[in-house]
């Protein structure tokens, strides 16, 4: 006879607790890189590093012995990082220059610029067809 | 019996790494981690703080700021208010003709 347990899932957890940990260790490490001598001048590059994960794992159903029948697990992850600034060191002092990815503002730009055009279409459309007909409507009916 | 301690679903530690010396000064950096967790998975952003600078006698903290999420922010916000202006100020008009 086969009883429908469930089953407590696999140690996802103390999986997900140990890659973060090991991330975090290495935190400050990695995301200020190695200091680089340059014309005279000390230059750190800083980076932002995300990671995100998720796993999950299951079994089937329990026979008489108490032997799970079936089971399965799956994950995945992904992670990204990009440099934000440069910490430049020279006789002058000490500046921190950032540093502006224009692909990721131009595309912000224009995901904006189609949900405004979005919109206002839509308002305008409402409101023309509570004032009537437009131009080129008049100028078929006309042409007709 | 076993107990088991928890990690709580958000965490936001700031961390202070070694301090790098070179010959004009030196500076200690200072990392932020936000971590988000949830059963089976966890979402980690490290990004640097600031920094903190120490040339002779003085010692100051600079902030290192993100350019492009800051530029971004402010695209997304114009856009935001920019369509809500118009869409007032369109509702206005076509209330207007109504009457």
């Amino acid at each position: 006879m086969i009883d429908e347990k469930t089953t407590k899932p696999a140690a996802t957890d103390s999986v997900v607790q140990a890659v973060s940990q090991l991330v975090s260790n290495a935190s400050v490490e990695t995301v200020f890189g190695q200091p680089i001598e340059r014309d005279g001048a000390t230059i750190i590059p800083c980076s932002e590093i995300s990671v995100g994960f998720g796993m999950g794992s299951g079994t089937g159903p329990v026979d008489e012995h108490g032997n799970p029948t079936g089971g399965g697990s799956g994950g995945g992850g992904g992670s990204q990082g990009r440099p934000i600034a440069v910490i430049v060191m020279s006789q002058e002092g000490v500046r921190i220059e950032p540093i502006l990815d224009l692909t990721k503002v131009a595309l912000a730009g224009i995901t904006t610029g189609a949900f405004m055009l979005f919109w206002i279409g839509r308002l305008v459309g409402f409101s023309r067809k509570d004032k009537g007909p437009s131009l080129s409507q008049l100028k078929r009916v006309i042409k007709s | 019996m076993k107990s088991t301690v928890r990690e709580p679903i958000l965490q936001v530690n700031t961390s202070r790494g070694e301090p790098i010396v070179t010959r004009y000064g030196q500076i200690v950096p200072l990392a932020r981690v936000v971590k988000v967790r949830w059963p089976g998975g966890a979402l980690i952003l490290n990004r640097p703080s600031a920094i903190e600078v120490q040339q002779g006698q003085s010692r100051r903290r600079m902030p290192v700021q993100n350019a492009t999420a800051r530029a971004n922010f402010a695209i997304i916000l114009t856009g935001l208010a920019l369509t809500l202006g118009l869409s007032s100020i369109l509702k206005r008009r076509r209330r207007y003709y109504h009457d």
